[in-house]
């Protein structure tokens, strides 16, 4: 039988070449597809120590296919019933998958290391019943360090999330009682896009608690007053928190500002705004219970003592005169 | 004047055109295909799926609020996944062996229906199938993600209320606290995350057709087209592997010729980021709808070139 190069086109030989010319047409657009979704936060790239681990984590992915997501739901449920029984190391094991499986989910991030750096750290402080004090200290402060070392992981992953820095930042505060370093992860949260206000108010407050930056604090601060003191005279409404008066009054003391260049105890351009949102009678309470904690810390503020004299002097200097 | 003479240029009356298609024949044909899989009670699996979804949305198995949201949408479309995956690849493996034995094939052939047109119609019939039981599900899912919004809206905004230890929070920080956990719920991204999938899945029907068209048995059309599902996951594994390894020349080509032939469903795969809040641009979403689009046109024509010298 006589061959002929029309056979080509038919049959097993068809198939084979338009299968290859369709891969090849497609590949460039293929390749610009995933770079354009890489960009918009899909298909990251996987991490891994080694190379070969790489490989490993993207067989794990391609095995899961579609069902990556309802895998690590399962993961997350294993690990809150590890957690149920106190069983840390497996539901660090567990979050550790789920953060390998979906490493732009900020939530997984932040559970993970919420277990760690406060859920573990609890438990061995106060309710590990195996190990002496001092061990038990020294693995809670382990676990700490755990959790912030998955914040950060969280963090190189989820650049543009506030929240990771904002855990961060109170582990830095609540854990290691470092305001300073606090400070600096509440400022980088404020920084992102989105981030909610409060977030550079805290970081205002902390700078100004850390005692190293007054100055800089001092301007943070200022900067959200006249914030307030231009919505107050555009809008006759006082925005400013109790917290941020506290704050840099605590500054202004410790700063030695000259007394015309202070906030005003009460504002009154037009007879009716109220610039502070403390009178004397509202803030005495206020300052007495932060001078009975500045006395009970291991660093006492120096201002608070000046401070509260001043106030129960306005007091009494009103009742004298009334 | 002879028949010849009368007759010539055209094509005999009986001959029917191999690459002619009729919109109204196709609907004929995807129609017929739909119903008979509708009558195989598929949609039975739209009551598991509720029930599935309901217990997720109702059980308070996550500490944070925002984490109850994605759960609910992770499990939905984790069940509109296998829903897809297994009904493309079942009900078109079964389709040509079933209508050879029961012989609707070879009536619907000595009609003047061209092969191309039977194979376009019921693909047709399947893709109907998984728009319609993918929109069902989809549209059960966002009335449970509306329905627990405004309660997780509520949880953020405590949760402000209580992270500002007592201080006053300002209407914006409300706002912005509603506008986190609306980054949770429903947004246009989540159509283009439930189009990817359907992309995904006429991919994968588009195959297992090619498939059908070759094999003897759906059984082996099943077994193979699950095969190509599972390797269209791998695609950068496959080209990392014998990066990492160094296999030589041949590892290489074999390498990057499963990488030019398997079609790549992991490219489809954007649910997971979606669910969290990261949105899918409307070119992005266009570039996906065609790269789907071509799948499915490619795979279609390797199975015509098939079919139409097969011999039934």
């Amino acid at each position: 039988m006589k061959w002929h190069w029309r056979e080509l086109l038919r049959g097993p030989a068809a198939v084979a070449l338009v299968l290859l010319a369709g891969g090849l047409a497609r590949a460039p657009f293929e390749s610009k597809l995933l770079v354009d979704l890489r960009k918009a936060g899909f298909h990251p790239p996987l991490h891994g120590s080694s190379a070969l681990q790489e490989v490993g984590v993207q067989g794990m992915m391609g095995a899961l296919g579609g069902l990556r997501y309802m895998v690590s739901t399962f993961l997350t449920l294993r690990a809150n019933f590890h957690w149920e029984f106190q069983d840390w190391d497996k539901v660090l094991e567990h979050f550790q998958l789920v953060q390998l499986l979906e490493p732009r989910n900020p939530e997984a991030w932040i559970t993970g290391a919420w277990h760690c750096h406060s859920n573990a750290w609890a438990w061995y402080l106060h309710d590990d019943p195996k190990h002496s004090e001092t061990t038990r200290r020294l693995l809670a402060r382990e676990w700490v360090e755990r959790g912030k070392v998955m914040l950060r992981q969280g963090i190189e992953w989820n650049p543009d999330d506030p929240w990771i820095y904002r855990d961060l930042a109170n582990v830095y505060r609540e854990r290691d009682r470092d305001l300073c370093q606090a400070a600096e992860y509440y400022r980088l949260a404020s920084l992102t896009p989105g981030a909610p206000d409060f977030l550079h108010r805290i970081y205002g407050y902390l700078l100004a608690q850390c005692g190293e930056h007054d100055e800089d604090a001092m301007k943070v601060l200022r900067g959200i007053y006249d914030e307030g003191l231009a919505v107050l005279r555009r809008q006759r409404v006082l925005i400013w928190k109790p917290s941020l008066i506290v704050e840099m009054r605590k500054l202004e003391e410790r700063l030695n500002v000259p007394m015309e260049q202070r906030i005003p105890e009460r504002f009154d351009p037009e007879g009716f705004a109220i610039a502070t949102p403390l009178l004397p009678e509202e803030s005495l309470p206020v300052y007495e219970r932060l001078l009975e904690k500045s006395r009970n810390s291991e660093v006492p503020d120096p201002a608070l003592p000046g401070i509260v004299a001043q106030v129960r002097a306005r007091i009494g200097e009103k009742s004298g005169g009334s | 004047m002879t028949e010849t003479h009368a007759n010539a240029g055209t094509a005999p009356a009986h001959v029917v055109p191999v690459w002619e298609v009729s919109p109204i024949r196709l609907w004929v044909l995807a129609r017929a295909t739909f119903v008979q899989l509708v009558r195989m009670k598929v949609f039975y699996f739209l009551l598991i799926f509720v029930a599935l979804v309901l217990v997720v949305a109702a059980a308070g198995l996550f500490w944070l609020p925002t984490e109850h949201l994605i759960a609910i949408k992770r499990w939905s479309f984790g069940a509109m996944y296998l829903f897809t995956m297994v009904y493309s690849i079942s009900a078109t493996a079964l389709l040509l062996p079933r209508d050879l034995e029961d012989r609707t094939l070879y009536t619907i052939l000595s009609k003047p229906v061209p092969r191309i047109e039977y194979l376009i119609g019921r693909l047709c019939g399947v893709l109907l199938l998984n728009a319609v039981a993918l929109a069902a599900m989809f549209l059960a899912m966002c009335l449970l993600v509306a329905w627990k919004m405004p309660a997780v809206e509520q949880q953020l905004v405590q949760q402000l209320l209580h992270g500002a230890a007592g201080e006053a929070v300002s209407l914006n920080e409300v706002n912005q606290a509603k506008a986190e956990a609306a980054r949770y719920g429903l947004s246009t991204s989540l159509l283009w995350a439930v189009w990817a999938l359907y992309l995904k899945a006429s991919v994968v029907s588009a195959v297992t057709l090619f498939i059908s068209t070759i094999a003897s048995s759906s059984l082996f059309t099943i077994v193979s087209s699950a095969m190509v599902v599972f390797i269209g996951h791998f695609h950068q594994l496959i080209l990392d592997f014998w990066k990492v390894n160094e296999t030589g020349w041949f590892g290489g080509l074999i390498g990057r010729l499963l990488v030019i032939v398997f079609p790549n469903l992991s490219l489809f795969d954007v649910v997971d980021e979606v669910i969290t809040g990261t949105s899918l641009s409307f070119g992005a979403g266009l570039q996906l709808t065609g790269m789907g689009l071509f799948y499915v046109a490619l795979f279609v024509l390797v199975a015509q070139l098939v079919f139409v010298d097969k011999e039934l």
